[in-house]
């Protein structure tokens, strides 16, 4: 009884990016990334909690801007399974979150990487939405420039690729 | 630095998963990785793909062998290789032969469109082999849509052939097949080979458990669909019975009121002398799609009331019988209705969407994504403005077209002032919203009459006088007035018709197409024909700021010249319509910048500076244009 009593006055726990770096967080706020969460159900790692769950994937800079997503998304509803068929909208990031997009494509990408591994859907699904809105009404070679991406097709796979498209419609 | 190539496949998915059609295949387009991504099976989803447009080349000239490449098989899900946008001829020609090896190995298809493929009807194949059937019903058992239109050679005996191949059909499209109700008709092994009897659809229909039919078209008649209501355990959610001139309202009574449960999806498109029968409203308050453009003999205000609160789908377009009354307590109860089309209806005015958008109802109209209310004479400057106030956050199709009540003015939010000789125009909102008060549950005549005196002089607003309204803050929200209240508050609109708005001039069109900050990024449709205030310049502001545009009407747009032509051509390269009958600023030259390759259709009519030896050699030179139209051109240089 004395280690819940302990737990419930301090419901911190240690993140170990993968410099090494120590972040303590509010148990509630970590909770929001799956992949934290069923490791603390599977390992109860709670037993001796002054261990840092380690993140081997995400580095301390990544991980500071991932804690404060969640930290100001603590007490959002949780995330809704969409309908498949619904569609998709990209236009609905709030106002605050688009400011915290507001990174060079290196970080915006490594947040998506680390989202991704951490398992937090509204995290991955808003960065998701800043890259696409970034493809948004442009022609394949804007694209490439805006990612810097190299075109790895020769000239008869485009015109094959650019026939093929055309038999694609919208429904 | 991280790239974008760090990403891993399935995020590269995701990030697709947010995009339209256009955009995947722009992105497709990017390199190796991004096409395997934008080609996920999961994104195919909302795609159709038309094999009919792959016929034309070899495949048509062989019997035998899959149209779709064996790589495209597993990722279909709905299919279509009929005409509906290829040339007729390859898709007559389809053999049986050829529709079973491109079936073959698409596990994943749920829809199937042989839409006027009626050489499959002539074919004496009719794939007799029964283990190659067996074969092939095992791999189309998740197909539910299956689309016979147009196979006016299609037979009992024929419908029964293509059913056969799928066991777990919901949905049956026999929209114009020659379909024949009489009683007349022996039933019988000849009726079967040679005509299609509705014993026979009825049989598939009670057979499969059909869900969804669509019968458009056809000579369907009342004691038909009357058999159709006796059918035991029959559960349509959806019917759809466009231009079927034989009906008459009986058996559509008896229909609607056997489905009562399960129907949700109506559609009557064009069905002038269907009737509603009895006192009951056709028992119409489940309904979730009501489209019945065209029948005004059947949407009355009774029906219109009881189905409003549970629609999301809405077209009453030329259905006058419709009171101003009904339509505002029919639309100040949607709170579902995402898509209206009220077109010619005298009935949608600006006291009705007042009247439903200022009702105590916060949830009236607000999910409204798509409205045309084209030619609605009582709809003007006052209701757009609110609709714009309102809606901005919904409304992705906005149709206006041939409104002389909506000028500049409204446009931008503005209320009209009175005219020199100190009478109100017709456009102004004050006197109305002063004579509102009290009037609740009227019918609301101020409007019609104040159109029908006669037209009242037009002041477009001047440019200093524009300027300083525009910057003025405006507080006053009882009036509905101010930037909040102008066309662009309304971000994520797709589709703008403006076409016909003769009090629609330039400094409108200046202050809706800015160069700077281009209000509508998302937009893929616009029409302006009949607009003669367009210029080079708006065009090079939407280039600019409208880069998905995908079909652009601009005809009898005098003011615009090559330059702007190759602005828009140069920049909007998904193109794929373009209207530009009678601009007399286009030539030739300009004609030289037209061979994107994305154009699929222009109408170069009565361009008196386009010769006919210009569009012949843009034909040869933009053969991907499948649809051109010079009617009359090159008047000018032929002529004197």
């Amino acid at each position: 009884s004395q280690l819940s009593n302990q737990r419930a006055a301090m419901p911190n726990i240690k993140l170990q990016s993968s410099d090494n770096e120590i972040f303590e967080v509010e148990l509630e706020i970590a909770k929001q990334s799956n992949t934290i969460k069923t490791m603390l159900e599977d390992l109860s790692v709670s037993d001796d909690s002054d261990d840092p769950v380690p993140l081997p994937n995400v580095n301390a800079a990544i991980l500071k801007k991932v804690i404060a997503w969640c930290t100001h998304h603590k007490d959002d509803p949780p995330p809704v399974e969409e309908d498949e068929y619904k569609e998709r909208r990209t236009d609905d990031i709030p106002t605050w979150d688009l400011e915290f997009m507001k990174v060079d494509q290196g970080t915006l990408f490594e947040i998506i990487l680390a989202s991704n591994y951490l398992d937090i859907k509204g995290l991955l699904d808003v960065a998701c939405k800043t890259v696409a809105n970034m493809i948004k009404g442009k022609s394949p070679e804007e694209i490439r420039k805006t990612f810097n991406i190299k075109c790895d097709f020769t000239a008869e796979e485009l015109e094959q690729v650019r026939k093929e498209n055309e038999w694609c419609e919208e429904k | 630095m991280t790239t974008v190539s760090i990403l891993p496949e399935e995020v590269v998915d995701h990030i697709l998963g947010f995009l339209g059609l256009p955009d995947r295949k722009s992105a497709s387009l990017v390199c190796r990785n991004w096409l395997w991504a934008a080609r996920h099976p999961a994104l195919m989803r909302d795609v159709v793909v038309d094999a009919g447009s792959c016929l034309s080349g070899a495949a048509a000239a062989s019997s035998s062998g899959s149209i779709l490449p064996p790589e495209w098989k597993p990722l279909v899900r709905s299919l279509a290789l009929g005409s509906h946008t290829s040339s007729s001829k390859s898709s007559f020609a389809l053999s049986w032969r050829q529709l079973a090896d491109t079936l073959d190995g698409c596990h994943r298809l749920v829809s199937v469109d042989l839409s006027g493929c009626d050489g499959l009807c002539l074919a004496r194949d009719l794939l007799s082999d029964e283990s190659q059937r067996r074969h092939l019903r095992d791999q189309l058992v998740g197909v539910r849509h299956l689309s016979l239109a147009g196979l006016t050679r299609l037979t009992a005996t024929g419908l029964k052939r293509f059913v056969d191949l799928f066991t777990n059909l919901k949905s049956l499209n026999l929209r114009s097949c020659s379909l024949v109700c009489s009683s007349s008709v022996a039933i019988g092994s000849m009726a079967d080979a040679s005509v299609l009897t509705f014993a026979a659809v009825l049989d598939v229909v009670r057979r499969c458990g059909i869900e969804e039919l669509d019968l458009s078209c056809t000579d369907v008649t009342d004691s038909a669909l009357e058999q159709l209501a006796k059918v035991d355990s029959l559960h349509l959610r959806g019917i759809a019975l466009d231009s079927c001139r034989l009906l008459e309202g009986r058996g559509l009574a008896r229909l609607i009121a056997s489905q009562r449960g399960s129907l949700r999806r109506l559609s009557l498109a064009k069905n002038r002398h269907l009737q509603t029968v009895g006192s009951q409203p056709a028992t119409a308050d489940q309904l979730t799609e009501l489209l019945a453009p065209g029948c005004s003999n059947f949407i009355n205000d009774r029906l219109l009331i009881a189905s409003s609160s549970s629609l999301t789908v809405l077209d009453i377009s030329d259905c006058g019988r419709v009171s101003e009354g009904a339509l505002t307590t029919a639309l100040t109860a949607a709170r579902q209705l995402r898509s209206l089309a009220v077109a010619r209806c005298s009935a949608f005015t600006d006291a009705a969407v007042t009247e439903s958008l200022t009702s105590s109802d916060e949830a009236s109209l607000r999910m409204l994504e798509h409205l045309d209310a084209s030619s609605c004479a009582g709809f003007t400057d006052v209701g757009l403005r609110l609709l714009c106030g309102h809606l901005g956050k919904s409304l992705r199709s906005l149709r206006l077209a041939w409104l002389r009540g909506v000028t500049d003015w409204g446009l931008l939010g503005l209320p009209q002032p009175k005219s020199k000789d100190g009478e109100q125009c017709s456009t102004s909102s004050t006197s109305w919203l002063l004579s509102k008060s009290g009037r609740r549950g009227e019918q609301f005549p101020h409007y019609k009459r104040a159109v029908d005196v006669g037209e009242p002089k037009y002041n477009p607003p001047s440019y200093n006088e524009l300027k300083s309204l525009l910057s003025r803050s405006v507080d006053n929200s009882e009036a509905a007035i101010g930037p909040n209240y102008s066309l662009l508050s309304l971000r994520r609109l797709r589709l703008l018709d403006l076409s016909n708005c003769s009090k629609v001039t330039g400094i409108g069109l200046d202050e809706i197409f800015p160069s700077s900050q281009f209000p509508f990024p998302d937009l893929e449709e616009l029409h302006l024909q009949g607009n003669r205030h367009v210029q080079d310049s708006h065009l090079f502001n939407l280039a600019s700021g409208a880069p998905s545009l995908r079909q652009l009407h601009l005809s009898g747009s005098v003011g615009v010249s090559d330059k702007g032509l190759v602005a828009i051509v140069s920049r909007c390269h998904r193109l794929r319509s373009l209207g530009l009958a009678n601009c007399d600023g286009i030539t030739d030259a300009g004609l030289q910048h037209l061979a994107a390759d994305s154009l699929h259709y222009v109408d170069l009519s009565f361009c008196s500076r386009v010769s006919q030896a210009g569009l012949d050699q843009l034909a040869r030179r933009a053969p991907r244009i499948a649809e051109m139209r010079g009617l009359w051109t090159g008047t000018e240089l032929t002529g004197n």
